[in-house]
């Protein structure tokens, strides 16, 4: 375990009955660093991030976030340490307005006559901060979520991730709902989020986005972690041969 | 509206220029569309009870716009406006509760015997209905949270357990005689100066505090028709209110526990997280889940909080009877289902508001009061409650196009 680590993952699994999703995954994710997952379909890439974030708990294996091992799975726990997701079904709530999907489960709370209510106005400007961070502008921040373009939906599930500046933020893929234009401003915030001190672990069927933002590539296959590619010294080529499994393992102590 | 897809004159700009629409440097409004929608909708359901109320004044011969109708029909509505709250949080978050009736049936039995046969104190009789109702929810949130059984069967097995109960305690006999003490809870009325006072005072303060606001500077061409429309309706309910309560003995107690309870609940369901979670829950409750939102003992307390609420009820219809019955509230939980439904809450969760509800359960007793006074066949009022029900649910999909019910 180490503390220069955002994520340490040591021989994780899962498994459903007779079925194992995941066998011995051992990853690490650094301070600072933007890490991608790349995988065909079923390799385990989504199960891993939920284990990841504490939605889906690991059968085996140990977990170590910021150097501290993982005891109590669950989303409320995991989000108290600093572990934020966007899920790629965007877990929003179709019948609340912007803000509150934005502060849905962290919501700023005033005290008033000995009760806490809810500090719409503090959400109201944060949410137009953070909206402006993305660069986006909304005519309506109080309409519900269900009047917003799968875009626009997706920003908001962004924004729900980096509102409270998180040490990770696990993203499934986040461009999937974004023309390739619409999605160049986020992909500019993944870019800044490890200066402001978040990691970010990213899946993506997108190759180009992975090769873009991040760091380093782990492929993963049939729930194993296959490959470990750094990209400054890849290509989606390289990448796509490895996913397909035609090159040897870059790191022999993946497999 | 604003698009994050670039549109294919855009696509040669800057990142910015391909995600901000052309009202980028507009502030977002500040009213959302769709909470105007749903008050017009609430002010349709007030428009369809004063149609209502002027077709049975002129069928009646002028007997139902009375003082003393509308004292009585307040009352009447208390009951099952108190069980469409609980209804209406447990629908919004995907639940249902059909054993409100029942519970109120054992409940009265247990007080009635309890005040008319072991000669309880009332506080004793009070507590032990309180736990009573306490345990009820608690069992029912516990079968469904924990052991994963479908409300609507959990409900309907206390349904009928509840009811076999009370039928058991009573040996089948409707037990009367419960004290004075305790028919002063639903038979007493707050003081009529202090009753019109209320009702004046309310329909000023809100009308003074939309006028200052509508005044301000900066809100003068921002004032929206809806609340406009609103703040005159409620000011005028506020003058019936005043004539009605005033002219007629006072506000009765029920009314003022049923109107307690109503503004609570839309305070919390406004302006809480625990409020919001419910509207949470009932949109996406796996995505609450992954926020962080404790689901299973949200529910737990929203089925504890629909037996409290019934409990309250039985203490008011035992105490207005003076009578604990096994036979009494028999339709009641679908009659606050009902209710809930054509005040706009949907049956599959997420949409739905007590004050809606509470104009539904009106709006059907109402029907009810006015089929009465003209002295019509009983049976009638389960006729128009299922044509009113299918009216509802008729307006709410046209109005509603692309939502589910």
């Amino acid at each position: 375990m180490s503390k220069n680590l955002a994520v340490e993952a040591r021989k994780l699994t899962k498994n459903y009955h007779a079925i194992q999703a995941i066998a011995d995954a051992t990853f690490n994710i650094g301070h600072a660093e933007i890490v991608g997952f790349a995988g065909d379909n079923g390799a385990g890439k989504s199960t891993l991030m939920k284990m990841v974030a504490g939605s889906v708990q690991a059968s085996t294996g140990q977990l170590f976030i910021d150097g501290v091992e993982r005891k109590v799975w669950s989303p409320a726990a995991v989000r108290d340490e600093g572990v934020e997701m966007v899920y790629q079904d965007l877990a929003l709530c179709d019948n609340l307005n912007v803000y509150e999907n934005i502060f849905l489960g962290r919501e700023p709370k005033l005290r008033k006559g000995g009760m806490l209510v809810l500090d719409h106005a503090t959400m109201r400007k944060r949410a137009h901060e953070l909206l402006d961070r993305l660069q986006v502008h909304l005519k309506s921040l109080v309409d519900p979520v269900s009047c917003l373009s799968g875009g626009q939906r997706q920003i908001i599930a962004i924004c729900r991730a980096i509102a409270f500046s998180p040490k990770l933020v696990i993203m499934d893929e986040p461009t999937a709902a974004l023309s390739v234009s619409a999605g160049r401003p986020l992909m500019d915030l993944i870019r800044r989020l490890p200066s402001e001190s978040t990691a970010v672990m990213i899946v993506s069927h997108r190759l180009s986005d992975l090769i873009e933002t991040s760091n380093r590539i782990y492929v993963v296959g049939r729930g194993a972690m296959v490959n470990e590619l750094k990209t400054s010294e890849t290509t989606e080529h390289a990448l796509l041969r490895a996913m397909a499994g035609l090159d040897e393992p870059v790191t022999g102590e993946l497999v | 509206m604003p698009t994050l897809h670039s549109s294919p004159h855009e696509s040669s700009g800057t990142a910015r220029s391909t995600v901000v629409a052309l009202e980028a440097d507009k502030p977002p409004v500040s009213f959302s569309r769709f909470a105007e929608l749903q008050t017009w909708r609430m002010l349709g359901l007030v428009t369809a009870i004063a149609v209502m109320f002027a077709i049975f004044n002129f069928l009646t011969g002028g007997l139902f716009f009375t003082p003393r109708n509308l004292s009585n029909l307040s009352v009447q509505t208390s009951v099952t406006a108190l069980l469409t709250v609980g209804m209406t949080w447990l629908m919004v978050a995907r639940q249902i509760d059909l054993s409100g009736g029942a519970l109120i049936a054992l409940l009265g039995v247990m007080v009635a015997k309890c005040q008319a046969t072991f000669g309880w104190p009332l506080g004793a009789t009070l507590a032990a209905a309180l736990a009573l109702g306490l345990l009820v929810g608690l069992v029912q949130g516990f079968i469904i949270t924990r052991l994963a059984i479908p409300a609507f069967i959990a409900t309907l097995a206390a349904f009928s357990y509840l009811r076999g109960a009370a039928f058991i305690a009573s040996d089948g006999m409707t037990i009367a005689g419960l004290g004075d003490g305790f028919s002063m809870i639903a038979n007493t009325n707050v003081p009529v100066v202090v009753s019109v006072v209320v009702f004046l005072f309310a329909g000023a303060i809100v009308a003074t505090r939309k006028v200052m606001s509508w005044m301000k500077a900066e809100n003068k061409r921002k004032t929206r028709p809806v609340d406009v429309v609103a703040t005159v309706v409620f000011v005028l309910c506020t003058l019936v209110g005043a004539w009605a309560f005033g002219a007629y003995r006072g506000i009765p107690s029920p009314v003022v526990a049923f109107l307690v309870v109503i503004g609570a609940a839309t305070f919390v369901a406004n302006n809480t997280a625990f409020g919001r979670h419910i509207y949470a829950i009932g949109a996406n409750p796996e995505a609450a889940r992954r926020v962080g939102i404790n689901v299973k003992g949200m529910l737990m307390a929203l089925f504890v909080l629909s037996s409290l609420l019934a409990t309250l009820g039985a203490l008011i219809q035992t105490s207005r009877l003076d009578a604990g019955s096994p036979g009494t509230a028999e339709f009641l939980a679908l009659d606050a289902i009902s209710a809930s439904v054509i005040g706009g809450t949907s049956l599959f969760g997420g949409r739905g508001t007590v004050a809606g509800s509470a104009l539904g359960a009106l709006l059907m007793s109402t029907i009810a009061n006015g089929l009465s006074i003209m002295g019509t066949n009983t049976y009638w009022q389960l006729v128009t409650t299922g044509a009113l029900l299918v009216a509802a649910l008729t307006i709410d999909r046209v109005t509603n196009r692309g939502e589910q019910a």
